[in-house]
């Protein structure tokens, strides 16, 4: 049977008129189904075929109303009409900000827009910070490509732009088929290239978690080469030393299309006028396929799948666990994530989670009780007495999917002048140093300009955290700068001066929110209730606004008016 | 920086600890210390500005700020008081029999000696997120505290049509002074079938402001992205159930909560104080002294959350008492919590202390109408009382003469039955 006629013969077993078209070995499809998971199954059968190098799946849902993109529709600014420039990322999530750090060592002039007003809004911020093994990924993936290239690069780029990456490690438990878990493991760390792997049984595996209270749980496998990193920690120091180094970043900038003349973008439309690009590339996340159909560029198709993330107060760590854990059933191998699993993240709290499912919708970063309690009761396997009164926060976000489930990093298919750095899902953030230069590398190559920056600083300073230090040090400081002295945050102890210290970084904070991301005040067990208003008391001051022009996020203020 | 040693440090400065640094500084051979975080005393009094303090105490209603001047005069004669303002402690730890406090002013780092600590380091409020409500995080939510100082000390509106979760005091006192500022109340919903708030604060903060109270009703889900545009809120059934059919969205642009607060006791858990695994309180005797360790003392709602601040006031006042006093040995009887009781303080009671009357704190698991109080010790009845109309957000209360019993070392329980 011809590729075509399978693709016919899986459309013709749904009970709708649906029609497909090849184009240079993609695969389109199109028509109507009454539901969504009618869309993503069809979908996946075709993608499952690897017949075709993607799947374009424009195949619409009945009833189904997909929300217009949000972005910041008061701008009035034109302050980038008229802008030409060699370089325009799209998108100022973790892989968009790694991509404009490795391009400002070129001599490109490099800008970077983001429809929110902070970088890090999207997946890399709602992700949990895990820099994978990768043990579990497929060979022949630029998955494992990208992982492999990146893993050795994180401890010494933690080091030039000064942001946390810690060794936590990561251990695999089970309760049930040892010998397959071990053989498995032994196989796919030969070739996926994973080192530094101890093989425990039940005694030993005590001793390294004595606190797990399962005594189902035969053994463990620990990945010592698993680490964390705070994924807005580490796109914000992407973007700041971009910036140190020229390249700018424009933020409540919104793409709403695109010209394109003989296979080449001659203009981008955004809400603050026409830039006029040499190259653009996508890293527009969930996006990214909006972003490729502007380009005339529309081979691959996203399905969004969204995951929700728990994070558990400080103090529960430290009863409960020392490293990363998962407990896994063989039953997992056919589900679409790896089941989530228990975190300690860089800030030293314990993160449980995440799920997986399916969503039509990009920007639904809404969460569900079902959810939060599933993933509570999933963890009770390896820690019983968790439950929710330790849950501080939680969070959702969704995953940038493609049908073919890898990454997808090239120059455009049809158009010439774009580098789509699209499909990144996880391991996306483990990958992006690496993802970052390689696309630096591809620009260079297609500008036909190699020549690097003479002055490029690879060095951004990391923020002072105030509450590490001895109380001499703080003392010291607190003599320079009585701001230091003022502690804000009660819970996670931050200082009025390291709040006044972001708010004047390279790049510019532009709600509480951001200064939360950036110091952490806001964040602790009380969540900003007693810090909130202080916050929002000094971005004001030092931005000199009204305090009724402060935003949480977005850009609706948290304050109405005056009172009475 | 600098080195200091005292003999007892007061942690906060608000109503229990300024009772506790009165009563603690009354010795005067003992260097005392009072370490408050903010720049002033009197802790969340001062942003209190209606009235309903001091009857108790004073015998009159006061203002917030009116009880925490008058508690904050009572130590102007004082001269064994240093006082840290704005002193943010980071970190207390234990060396051989002195506590070592770490903590840091505008002025610089300060290394405190102390012979005893009194923890007096009040409550935080339960947030949207403790509470476990689902859907989006968008601003224009709030706990009631918060919305407080927006108002009452930056002459903020936090939003325009509001929505209070929670019939606590708290809660009623928000929905009056929002109304009063020009704000829009839509209602106040409560998850109980009862409402947690004084009566006297139904009717003068609700009534008077035509304010609808919503009982077995609770708020389900948040709706918008970056500023709160609705909630979605549902009613419960008899047995706490969510009535599907009762599902109902409210366009409103604030959400304020009132649901509850938890004793902030992160220091002294860092030194392994025992506290209660009901309600987060340090566990205290009858003395306020913690029952794991001698020399550390909590008053006010690091223990438990009081409902009037003339007991915070009290509670500190007995715990400095005993920290000026030298120690004497502990001999301890357990206190627990029996049937449909969800705590008592104290925790234990010490059979050595001068103390020779405790007063029993004790909030009921429900609600419950009328029923028997029964202290007992084993299976020996101690004291009975007819309570009526039993509430669990009443603290009732029960006073007992320790020198009118002979006790001996069997626990005892406080318990409420039927006849």
């Amino acid at each position: 049977m011809s590729k075509i006629n399978k693709v016919n013969s899986i459309l013709s077993s749904f009970p709708y008129t649906l029609t497909c078209k090849e184009r240079d070995n993609i695969i389109f499809l199109t028509g109507e189904v009454n539901t969504y998971e009618e869309k993503l199954a069809i979908g996946e059968k075709i993608a499952k075929l690897k017949a075709y190098e993607h799947v374009v799946n424009d195949i619409a849902v009945k009833g189904l109303t997909i929300p217009e993109t949000r972005y910041n529709k008061n701008v009035d600014s034109k302050e980038l009409d008229g802008l030409h420039c060699d370089v325009l990322v799209i998108g100022g999530g973790v892989i968009g900000c790694a991509i404009l750090r490795e391009l400002s060592r070129y001599n490109f002039h490099s800008i970077l827009v983001e429809k929110e007003n902070d970088v890090a809004l999207h997946a890399s911020s709602r992700n949990d910070g895990n820099i994978h093994p990768g043990i579990d990924l497929h060979s022949n993936t630029l998955k494992l490509k990208y992982l492999n290239m990146a893993r050795d690069m994180w401890p010494s780029l933690a080091k030039e732009l000064g942001f946390r990456y810690v060794k936590t490690g990561q251990v695999l438990t089970f309760e049930d088929h040892k010998l397959i878990f071990n053989l498995f493991v032994r196989f796919k760390a030969k070739t996926n290239h994973v080192n530094n792997i101890n093989y425990y049984n039940q005694e030993q595996f005590k001793q390294i978690e004595p606190n797990i209270d399962n005594p189902k749980i035969q053994g463990g496998i620990l990945f010592n080469d698993a680490a964390q990193v705070s994924p807005y920690e580490v796109t914000i120091a992407f973007a700041e030393n971009a910036i140190t180094n020229g390249a700018k970043i424009y933020l409540d900038t919104f793409v709403k299309e695109m010209k394109v003349e003989n296979n080449q973008i001659k203009e981008v439309i955004t809400n603050k006028g026409t830039i006029y690009p040499k190259l653009v590339i996508n890293a527009a996340g969930t996006f990214s396929e909006d972003v490729a159909k502007m380009a005339d560029d529309h081979f691959f198709s996203i399905h969004p799948r969204k995951g929700t993330d728990l994070i558990l107060d400080k103090k529960v760590f430290t009863k409960y666990a020392k490293h990363t854990l998962g407990l896994k059933h063989l039953s997992d191998a056919r589900a679409k994530t790896k089941g989530g699993g228990t975190i300690v993240t860089v800030d030293g709290n314990f993160l449980l989670g995440p799920d997986a499912y399916e969503t039509p919708f990009k920007e639904d970063f809404s969460t569900e009780k079902k959810s939060i309690m599933e993933i509570l009761n999933r963890q009770k396997g390896l820690f019983k007495n968790i439950g929710p009164k330790d849950i501080i926060t939680y969070f959702s976000g969704t995953r940038a999917c493609t049908y073919e489930e890898d990454f997808i990093i090239q120059q455009g298919k049809w158009t010439k002048n774009i580098i789509h750095a699209a499909g990144i899902q996880s391991p996306g953030l483990s990958c992006s140093p690496a993802i970052g230069r390689e696309v630096a590398k591809l620009t260079a190559t297609l500008l036909n300009d190699t020549r690097l920056q003479s002055n490029f600083n690879p060095r951004r300073e990391a923020p002072i955290d105030f509450a590490s230090l001895t109380l001499e040090e703080k003392d010291k400081l607190i003599k320079e700068n009585p701001n230091y002295g003022e502690i804000i945050c009660r819970c996670e102890k931050i200082s009025k001066q390291e709040i006044i210290n972001a708010i004047h970084r390279p790049l510019p904070v532009n709600s509480t929110d951001a200064i939360k991301r950036r110091t952490r005040a806001g964040m602790g067990r009380c969540q900003g209730g007693f810090c909130g208003p202080q916050v929002l008391k000094i971005l004001a001051e030092e931005k000199k606004l009204d305090y009724s022009n402060v935003s949480k996020k977005g850009n609706k203020p948290v304050l109405d008016r005056k009172s009475k | 920086m600098e080195i200091l040693r005292f003999d007892v440090v007061v942690i906060g400065g608000g109503p229990a600890g300024l009772a506790a640094i009165k009563k603690a500084s009354d010795n005067l051979a003992y260097r005392t210390a009072l370490i408050e975080r903010d720049d002033y005393l009197g802790g969340i009094l001062k942003q209190c500005i209606h009235d309903g303090f001091g009857l108790v105490k004073y015998q009159k209603l006061m203002a917030g700020p009116e009880y925490a001047q008058k508690e904050i005069d009572a130590l102007k004669d004082k001269i064994n008081i240093t006082y840290f303002m704005k002193t943010f402690v980071f970190s207390i730890t234990n060396i051989g029999d002195e506590y070592v406090i770490e903590c840091v002013n505008t002025k610089g780092g300060y290394r405190i000696f102390a012979k005893k600590i009194i923890f007096a380091t009040g409550c935080r409020e339960r947030s949207a997120k403790q509470i476990l409500i689902p859907g989006t995080n968008p601003s224009g939510v709030m706990t009631a505290g918060k919305a407080q100082f927006y108002v009452n000390k930056l002459g903020y509106l936090p939003g325009k049509n509001f929505v209070i979760l929670g019939s606590g005091d708290i809660g009623l006192i928000m929905a009056r002074r929002i109304a009063l500022e020009g704000g829009k109340v839509l209602g106040v919903y409560e998850v109980r079938k009862t409402p947690s708030g004084l009566r006297r604060n139904i009717e003068q903060c609700l009534n008077d402001f035509n304010i609808p109270l919503y009982l077995s009703t609770t708020v389900t889900r948040l709706i918008g992205e970056d500023r709160l545009e609705a909630i979605e809120i549902m009613s419960l059934d008899q047995n706490g159930k969510y009535i599907e059919v009762s599902k109902k969205i409210i366009p409103c642009d604030a959400l304020i909560l009132s649901v509850g607060l938890i004793p902030e006791n992160e220091l002294a858990e860092s030194l392994n104080v025992k506290l209660s695994p009901t309600t987060n309180g340090i566990m205290v005797d009858q003395d306020f002294r913690s029952v794991s360790h001698p020399n550390i003392f909590a008053c006010g709602n690091s223990v438990h959350v009081f409902d009037l601040v003339d007991y915070c006031s009290k509670s500190g006042e007995i715990a400095g008492n005993a920290a000026s006093n030298e120690i004497k040995e502990c001999d301890y009887i357990d206190v627990n919590a029996g049937n449909l009781i969800r705590y008592v303080i104290p925790n234990k009671i010490n059979l050595k202390s001068n103390i020779n009357s405790v007063m029993f704190n004790f909030r009921s698991i429900d609600d419950y109408g009328n029923k028997i109080l029964r202290i007992k010790q084993g299976n020996t009845l101690i004291i009975e009382k007819a309570l009526k109309e039993v509430k669990c957000a009443d603290c009732q209360k029960y006073n007992l003469d320790l020198t009118k019993f002979n006790l001996d070392k069997t626990p005892i329980t406080v318990s409420l039955e039927d006849k």
